[in-house]
């Protein structure tokens, strides 16, 4: 009995809220942050709970039936054994997949060249900055419009390319299946190419400086720098870079929709296409809706792999905190050390 | 091996002038320390000798050859920075290979490997070579840095304050250790600070610098002995030195000249070249400078006195005392023995040679000799 009241007159000083002590403080918190969690479930978990109920069925919104009654459709994995047997996705698929790398590798290298360029002071060097990152302000809807007049067989840049080639160039850069895909993925690098560049002049002009004179100090030439130098330090902001342009592009819309709405036939077709097609015009809700569950777990799977190596660098700078706190802490008993190291000289 | 000679060297930031005109020799396997204040150009001289920065005006020679059209990485020099510039994401034995591992072409991995062994030994790093850096103490990454810089063998190393991060007791032993490297490789080696002592105690010789320009470059005892200025009487010696305003007088053949205070007796200055006999008919004050370790303590009315004090403070060191006095006109201080007899209050003489006496042009801060 004794041993009891004492561990309540322990606890007393802890507790926060006088009248309520131990688990009654708990439910008070739990109630109290319960309206938020449940907005914030709400938020998340409806769409996804809709999107994956709709996807068992072949629910359409001509069907006559409101969303509500899409069971009286229900078939399972109908949808989804569809799509995994459907030439038309994996074709998407693989659209998709040929933009994003191709698109953000060529977007990181030029960033990197031109944050690399910039990252050194210059007369007029802020200038230049600004100029470079203005295609990422355009509204996608009006670059995608502009694009879209520059590349007329009778535009623009066929109008430039023939003053420089000889005769007369017409390139079909919308209407020829084989070149409309490297036609769009252009607007998406000329837009965000400046987003790779900031980041990157971001993590440039971050970097040690003295590191950097050392390295160069101990003979290092430009590519020797930047292969065991500026690489490996920039290697966490590249690979964020990398997993933010990658997400954006694998889901990229605007200027394919603007430029050639997926055709000629569906050689610009990639997954938002395909699923805006199911959507508005096929209005197949219940197979978008499997669809887009099957992308997300694609994603999920090649997101978990991307960021891992995030994690792994994330935990080396906490190590690299945990060790500088440690030599703050350690100065100590190393004083003794170098004490007796210096008598024994 | 390598001689270092500046020529004129400046440099200019804008409007500041970094460095104006240094003229310096530092010969070859000599063990040079820029010493003065912060600003005073010390480490911008330091970057233009490593090539980090380009001279405005002026040339760099490394044994007669103009450098400073070279990049850093073709001086063959070594760079010690006061926060050590360690590779963070390196391991400790890819820190000390990374110049070996520049080199083009590259040499084998074994000839390598035993470099890096053998250096690590030198440092004391043998025992931490698989260790990420950011595992290691200040101290080690001070090791490491020093290690990383030597194994390129350099014909010139560089230091930037290297020891300023470090605890008191390690940095005796890191000058001990640095003097001794030094010795065994033979480098030119110049050495940055602002630390009077580690200057004058790892140093053969010192160019004390301020706002850019050269003040005075010597052995130390030069410095300590004949400062040729104000700012270097000032700024060599441990303690805070006495400065005291004086006026020189005409006195027989001679020329005298008087601390202010009560009991002030004449110090026979005569031996001074400079034009003291003209300045002493026109009564111009110059300024006295006598170090606290010359300054002796003497009975009130003692024959030596040469003016008269009291003690404000007692300011115990250990080996030695140091002793604020009070006289009419200014506060000096005396070191004095830790066994001597005096108490905060007593009235005191003061004496010292006239042989220990600076004197200084008030208005050029020149020496007079």
């Amino acid at each position: 009995m004794e041993a009891h009241n004492s561990q309540i007159e322990a606890r007393q000083p802890h507790s926060r809220l006088p009248g309520f002590g131990g688990r009654d403080e708990k439910r008070v918190a739990k109630l109290l942050v319960a309206p938020g969690q449940l907005l914030l479930a709400f938020i998340v978990l409806f769409p996804a709970g809709v999107a994956i109920y709709i996807g068992f069925t072949g629910w359409s919104p001509t069907s006559g039936d409101d969303f509500w009654h899409a069971y009286r459709h229900w078939h399972w994995f109908d949808g989804y054994w569809e799509a995994l047997t459907s030439v038309t996705f994996w074709e998407a698929m693989w659209r998709t997949v040929l933009i994003t790398v191709v698109c953000v590798t060529v977007e990181a290298v030029l960033g990197f060249a031109l944050a690399m360029l910039l990252v050194k002071n210059f007369r007029g060097r802020g200038l230049v900055t600004v100029f470079f990152l203005l295609p990422m302000m355009v509204v996608p809807a009006v670059s995608g419009f502009i694009f879209f007049m520059l590349y007329q067989v009778d535009g623009p840049v066929n109008g430039a390319l023939s003053a420089i080639l000889p005769g007369v160039v017409q390139i079909e850069w919308l209407q020829n299946a084989n070149v409309a895909i490297w036609t769009v993925m252009t607007v998406d690098i000329w837009q965000w190419t400046p987003l790779m560049f900031l980041i990157f002049l971001s993590g440039l002009a971050a970097l040690p400086e003295d590191q950097v004179n050392q390295a160069r100090i101990l003979g290092a030439g430009f590519w020797q720098q930047l292969r065991y130098l500026t690489l490996p330090m920039m290697k966490l902001i590249i690979l964020i870079a990398l997993i933010i342009r990658g997400l954006e592009a694998f889901k990229m819309f605007d200027p394919i929709y603007l430029l050639t709405r997926g055709g000629p036939g569906e050689a610009t077709t990639n997954i938002s296409i395909f699923l805006f097609d199911e959507t508005s015009v096929a209005t197949r809700w219940g197979y978008a809706s499997s669809v887009a569950i099957l992308v997300l777990i694609f994603v999920s799977i090649a997101g978990y792999w991307a960021i891992r190596p995030i994690e792994r660098a994330q935990e080396e700078t906490l190590e690299e905190l945990a060790g500088a706190e440690a030599r703050a802490a350690g100065a100590g008993p190393r004083i003794e050390e170098a004490i007796e190291a210096e008598a024994q000289i | 091996m390598a001689e270092i000679r500046l020529e004129k060297l400046t440099k200019h930031f804008d409007e500041v002038r970094a460095v104006d005109g240094l003229d310096l020799v530092a010969e070859h396997g000599s063990f040079i320390a820029l010493l003065g204040p912060s600003g005073c150009g010390k480490t911008t001289t330091m970057n233009m000798i490593a090539g980090l920065e380009r001279p405005t005006a002026g040339e760099i020679y490394f044994d007669d050859f103009p450098v400073s059209g070279l990049g850093p990485e073709k001086r063959s020099v070594g760079f010690v920075f006061q926060n050590y510039a360690i590779f963070t994401h390196m391991t400790v034995y890819e820190n000390l290979a990374f110049g070996l591992r520049m080199r083009k072409p590259r040499p084998p991995k074994d000839e390598i490997d035993r470099e890096v062994r053998a250096v690590a030994r030198t440092v004391g790093l043998s025992e931490q070579l698989e260790r990420r850096v950011t595992r290691l103490s200040v101290n080690d990454l001070q090791k490491a840095a020093l290690g990383r810089s030597m194994i390129v063998r350099p014909a010139i190393f560089l230091l930037d304050e290297p020891f300023s991060n470090l605890d008191a007791s390690f940095r005796a032993y890191m000058r001990a250790e640095l003097k001794r490297i030094q010795h065994e490789i033979g480098q030119t080696m110049v050495y940055v600070t602002h630390d009077q002592v580690e200057a004058m105690g790892m140093a053969d010789r010192i160019a004390v610098m301020d706002r850019g320009q050269l003040q005075q470059y010597g052995t130390p005892d030069e410095l300590y002995n004949r400062p040729e200025n104000r700012f270097v009487a000032n700024f060599i010696g441990s303690v805070l030195n006495n400065f005291l305003p004086v006026v020189p007088e005409a006195s027989g053949a001679g020329v005298v000249v008087r601390v202010t205070g009560t009991g002030s007796k004449p110090i026979d200055v005569s031996d001074r070249k400079v034009p003291l006999a003209e300045r002493a008919g026109a009564g111009l004050p110059l300024t006295l400078m006598v170090r606290p370790e010359k300054v002796r303590l003497v009975g009130p009315d003692a024959d030596e006195a040469l003016v008269r004090g009291s003690i404000t403070a007692i300011e115990p060191l250990g080996a030695t005392d140091v002793i604020h006095l009070r006289l009419d006109g200014a506060d000096i201080r005396s070191v004095a023995r830790p066994d001597a007899p005096l108490r905060v209050g007593d009235n005191v003489g003061i004496a010292f040679e006239a042989a220990d006496v600076h004197l200084f042009d008030d208005e050029t801060e020149h020496a007079i000799r």
